[in-house]
């Protein structure tokens, strides 16, 4: 990251969350590319399916965002064109560059909003 | 019991599910009852060509190892979800589509509808209807958010044990 933000979601239900927030960020960026931050492997980011999410995922904006990453690195071009989104045991972190620019406020308030939702609270036995 | 049923029953008593079990009489018609679900709902998946799908116990017990929190929610979507559309509607959500739009219709003795339909990332789209009102369950596990104050469906999700 160019000056990475962390933003951590304290939540019981990490795997769901992330899997979650990723279709979050794909409706901000339709054409986001998703990527295995450990192996580089790259995800169906549209249909994860029902396999086990990787517990580090990189999301560009698009394919372009992710070429010049990978050829430019952190430069000022580049800020706010991916999240680094990772999966604790009791928490999902959001890496951006700025927070405060661009869509990011809006997708950090989406994802949340995701994150406290009463779904990840609510009983069985209750409902 | 033969050995599918058996192991369909310690998933669901495994997964907090015993009183989908308990709740019949005598309670080995249980899973035979819910392994009838799960191959009517291969049989849709494969009518529909959606893939070729197994929903076998072996198989539910290989998503509980990759994905349990999509298994859990899966198993309380078999033992609560009536018609098999919606249950394949549920399993479609928890494989990746998107839910493009949701419509409930319901007038007292007279009609329930519930009416959903999915898109996916390559812009095709599924419908799926009921009019079994206990199907109306569905709505309860879709999780959601807010997308600059517009409404969004983000999933479906299991709903917590304890």
């Amino acid at each position: 990251m160019i000056g990475g933000h962390d933003i951590s979601f304290p939540t019981g239900s990490s795997p769901e969350v992330m899997d979650g927030a990723i279709r979050i960020v794909n409706v901000f960026w339709p054409g986001a590319v998703l990527e295995n931050a450990e192996t580089t492997e790259l995800l169906d980011g549209g249909f994860l399916g029902v396999r086990e999410l990787p517990r580090e995922v990189l999301i560009y904006k698009n394919a372009d965002a992710r070429a010049s990453w990978a050829v430019n690195g952190a430069v000022p071009e580049n800020s706010n064109q991916m999240v680094h989104m990772i999966c604790g045991a009791d928490s999902i972190t959001i890496v951006v560059d700025d927070p405060n620019s661009a869509e990011m406020p809006a997708l950090l308030d989406a994802i949340s909003g995701h994150v406290y939702q009463d779904i990840f609270w609510m009983r069985a036995d209750a409902a | 019991m033969n050995d599918q049923e058996q192991q369909l029953e310690a998933i669901l008593r495994a997964r907090g599910l015993a009183w989908a079990v308990d709740m019949f009489a005598p309670t080995s018609q249980a899973a035979a009852h819910y392994l009838n679900s799960l191959k009517d709902l291969e049989t849709y998946v494969k009518q529909r060509e959606l893939g070729k799908t197994s929903f076998s116990p072996e198989a539910l017990e290989q998503l509980l190892s990759v994905s349990p929190y999509k298994a859990d929610a899966f198993l309380q979507a078999l033992v609560s979800i009536r018609s098999t559309p919606m249950l394949c509607a549920a399993w479609r959500i928890l494989q990746g589509m998107q839910i493009e739009a949701i419509e409930m219709r319901y007038a007292q003795l007279s009609e329930f509808t519930l009416h959903v339909v999915l898109r996916s990332p390559y812009n095709e789209t599924e419908e799926y209807q009921s009019n079994d009102i206990n199907d109306a369950v569905f709505v309860r596990h879709l999780g959601k958010a807010t997308l600059e104050d517009k409404p969004f469906f983000d999933g479906f999700y299991a709903l917590r044990q304890t």
